[in-house]
């Protein structure tokens, strides 16, 4: 049977590849002009987002594409500055979570035994515990500048990266190279940076894009409520809370900051969900 | 309508039947009839396509476009809308798998999901449903049937859950069962059974059985008449006896000449022929195809194995390896394993030592434990004097440079983001030998050695056929020049013709560069062919050991002679005479 399921497969990648490709394009894509509009966003903003005009609360237009705030400041560039920094604390907490996820995880799977039971206890105390929770604490202890913020965030999104670099080595660890690499004699740091950690870039990757996203919800979650980036920074949270509260006179002043943040996470769920099923595809 | 014979339809006709997944085909025009009662094999290497057309006669394979005719009786299978396929599947046609475990539902107890089966075909009580699956059970040997209705998947062994599909595929009455690789998962004693019990449904049932394999002895002894396909079009088909005796194609002719039985003659290496093994050519005419070479002639280019016979020690050659009373107990939840009990031998230099026996026997977990790779409850392995187990992690890495071994799974033994050359070059690396030119030279040498060319060595395993996978995991093995290699079940994921070339390659090798093998294997023809002295395994122990001659000679154990007793031969007259003798044994 494993012969004819491979048959099948490679017979019928082609055609899912395609569909495959062209969903991650359009999420490259997607994502990718966010991205450059965000952190370009002094040199491509159409207007500066702290100029007032008397155009307050109007409606999408030529001169403002996605209309105005209260104060009459362009929300299309308002939302490209907020975006520099939404994404710069994702961007920031993501690679803290990466960096520390993939040490612990792998430290905790490499020691086996005491040592990996403690580390991952350890993590299973932290998930369950809310993370809005802990990031309340958190924020309340230490701050709530775009820097602290990405800190904490990333801190808070480390046990779960733990766990899945942990499953992720424990898997390979299983694998045939893995003992034929023991068997040759391969040392220790060896097997870790050149037979394993190839291995698990992929899931790495993936799990990348997932705590980018978290992260921006995170970050929304707590300027919504006041606790995140404060004026005169500003981020997606922070403007959907403005506009929330101004939500009788303008809807698009809600709307659009809102939009940016579900674009964004839904592309990169996107990405994460065709990268897993791609680096599974290599595999025969 | 347009059966030439209306009076004797067969119970399946396949005529034409092309089956194309995106530009690549995977059958090409096979034709071929199942009369009713009829023991039909279609045999093959993989990637021949015979799986795929097995499943295009039950509408099973997806993303494909099917063209030509299948025909059960009457009934026009590629014309049907899905509900009057529903119907037919099952009973019509059913089929059975390879692997009963991934087969059945785990959550489902084996009566019910026998009862399903025969509720779908007919409107029966549920008192009724049950008493025929009691029925079906004890048809296909399942003692106890009554109470084991209420067993679930994982209580069963290989074989018996074997029996359960088989069961369920006979629920609906079918006219037509096809057995796709039905005993390859499992050992060769339970293979035997499973192979008689579709033996008697044929004569019991008159049902038309099409047998899959790529094994030829076991289609020596079932079938009556026999389809190989190569690349997706039948080469050549004839009655069995016709087909073993007389056979015409001359890649029947090089897949027979590859088979390794009991039969084989050891002090030659297996004719093959090199240009079998790429799968994914691009369609050929019959008549292009590069005809094999006389199967009587040895491999091309290599020079053949001279007087002596390899794996025979000189005599008075010291021992290299010295196993002593190991032990080893596998804790499972709240039940202990003992997977190795109390086991000891000896492999003097240059010698093959062959390590036999059924799946659980212990034999991979011996080969384990000599590498150091599993610990030791108690007992010693003495490597050329050195006591291996207890040694400290540097001591047991520098000893890893003598000794190596090979697995059974070549894609799994080689790190998929690694090239070829990496691969070979590792070790190397591992152990700090030369600087990075140097390693990649020696890693060419090796991959010469082993006859894989330069156009390979940029490659990664999933470009690579499994013959040349475990070339590279053999080419690995011996850049560190070891003396002593393990070969855990090192041919036994490979098709006959390429198992031919490894094992012509590994016997080389040996003479070459005066290896010393233990070579551990399931299967006894590849283990006589191999190996100057056996040891046979059952539940952990050794339970025989003796020269090559001796054992397949004369047998002591009840179980070597059971186990010699069910290997299947590739030739239909003794292939048929052995079962009958068989179960004559078995139902006495």
């Amino acid at each position: 049977m494993a012969e004819v399921s491979a048959a099948v497969t490679a017979a019928a990648a082609p055609i899912r590849r395609r569909r495959r490709d062209v969903v991650v394009v359009i999420a490259l894509v997607v994502l990718a002009v966010i991205v450059i509009g965000s952190l370009f966003a002094p040199w491509l903003a159409p207007h500066d987002p702290t100029q007032l005009s008397r155009d307050r609360f109007a409606g999408p237009s030529a001169g403002h594409l996605l209309g105005t705030d209260e104060l009459g400041r362009d929300l299309l560039s308002r939302i490209m500055y907020a975006g520099r920094i939404t994404l710069s604390i994702a961007g920031g907490a993501a690679l803290i979570a990466m960096i520390l996820g993939a040490v612990w995880g792998m430290a905790a799977a490499f020691a086996r035994g005491l040592v990996d039971e403690i580390l991952m206890r350890l993590a299973d105390t932290a998930m369950a515990v809310p993370q809005m929770l802990l990031a309340l604490v958190f924020v309340a202890a230490f701050g709530s500048d775009p820097v602290r913020l990405a800190v904490i965030v990333g801190v808070l999104l480390t046990p779960v990266t733990a766990r899945m670099v942990r499953s992720a080595v424990l898997t390979e660890k299983q694998a045939d190279y893995y003992r034929a690499a023991i068997a040759y004699g391969a040392s220790r740091p060896r097997l870790v940076l050149t037979e394993v950690l190839p291995n698990v870039w992929a899931p790495i990757g993936v799990q990348a894009a997932i705590n980018v996203a978290n992260a921006i919800a995170l970050e929304a979650g707590l300027s919504f409520i006041g606790l995140g980036i404060q004026d005169p920074d500003i981020s997606w949270g922070l403007l959907v809370k403005w506009g929330y509260e101004k939500i009788s006179r303008s809807l698009g002043y809600v709307t659009f900051p809102a939009l940016a943040i579900l674009i964004t996470i839904w592309m990169l769920n996107l990405l994460a969900d065709q990268l897993g099923r791609t680096d599974s595809g290599t595999q025969r | 309508m347009n059966t030439p014979e209306p009076a004797t339809t067969p119970a399946l006709r396949v005529q034409d039947l092309t089956v194309r997944f995106g530009s690549t085909e995977a059958v090409r025009g096979v034709s071929f009839d199942l009369a009713a009662g009829s023991r039909t094999g279609l045999v093959g290497e993989s990637g021949s396509g015979k799986s795929v057309t097995a499943l295009s006669v039950m509408r099973l394979v997806q993303g494909a476009t099917t063209t030509g005719q299948v025909r059960l009786g009457d009934v026009d299978v590629l014309a049907l809308n899905r509900r009057r396929l529903q119907k037919i599947r099952g009973s019509r046609v059913a089929m059975i798998y390879q692997d009963p475990m991934s087969s059945l539902n785990p959550v489902h107890t084996i009566g019910a999901q026998i009862t399903e089966a025969i509720t779908l075909h007919s409107t029966v009580s549920r008192r009724d449903a049950r008493d025929r699956a009691v029925e079906l059970l004890s048809e296909v040997g399942v003692a106890r049937a009554q109470e084991r209705l209420d067993a679930y998947p994982h209580q069963f062994s290989g074989g018996m859950r074997q029996r359960v599909m088989i069961a369920m595929a006979l629920a609906g009455d079918p006219k037509v069962l096809i057995a796709d690789e039905p005993t390859t998962a499992l050992d060769v004693t339970i293979q035997a059974r499973i192979i008689d019990l579709l033996d008697r449904i044929v004569a019991e049932r008159h049902t038309a059985v099409l047998l899959i394999t790529h094994d030829l002895g076991v289609a020596a002894g079932f079938c009556d008449r026999i389809h190989v396909m190569q690349h997706g079009l039948i080469v050549e088909s004839a009655e069995a006896e016709e087909l073993y005796a007389r056979p015409q194609h001359p890649y029947t002719r090089s897949l027979l000449g590859a088979v390794v039985d009991l039969q084989t003659d050891v002090t030659r290496p297996i004719p093959t022929t090199a240009d079998i093994a790429p799968v994914r050519t691009s369609p050929i005419e019959v008549d292009e195809r590069p005809t094999a070479a006389e199967p009587t002639e040895p491999d091309t280019g290599r020079p053949p194995a001279g007087a002596t016979v390899p794996g025979i020690p000189q005599p008075g050659a010291p021992e290299l390896l010295r196993v002593t009373g190991i032990r080893k107990t596998f804790e499972l939840g709240h039940s202990e394993v003992r997977a190795v009990d109390d086991v000891s031998f000896a492999v003097r230099r240059g010698q093959t030592f062959g390590l036999v026996g059924e799946s659980g026997s212990g034999k991979s977990t011996v080969s384990s434990c000599i590498l150091g790779l599993t610990p030791i409850d108690a007992g010693r392995v003495e490597f050329d004097g050195t006591t291996v187990n207890g040694l400290g992690r540097t001591e047991l890495r520098e000893l890893r440079r003598r000794m190596q071994i090979v697995f059974q799974d070549p894609f799994a033994a080689l790190n998929r983001r690694h090239t070829v050359r990496r691969l070979v070059a590792a070790p190397l690396a591992a152990h700090g030998i030369g600087d990075r030119r140097e390693r990649a030279d020696r890693a060419v040498e090796m991959l010469e050695l082993v006859g894989l060319g330069t156009q390979y060595h940029d490659r990664l395993p999933r470009e690579l056929s499994g013959g040349q996978c475990q070339r590279v995991a053999i080419a690995r093995a011996l850049v560190l020049e070891p003396e002593f290699l393990v070969l855990d079940e090192a041919v036994s994921a490979l098709d006959v013709s390429l198992q031919a070339q490894v094992l012509n390659l590994l016997r080389e090798l040996q003479q070459r560069l005066d290896l010393t093998y233990l070579f551990v294997s399931h299967d006894l023809g590849v283990v006589r062919y191999m190996c100057s002295e056996i040891a046979v395994m059952q539940s952990g122990a050794i339970v025989e050991q003796a020269g090559r001659d001796e054992l397949f000679a004369e047998p002591k154990q009840e179980y070597t002679r059971a186990l010699l007793a069910a290997v299947p031969t590739a030739d239909p007259v003794t292939e048929k005479a052995r079962r009958a003798r068989s179960t004559a044994a078995v139902s006495a």
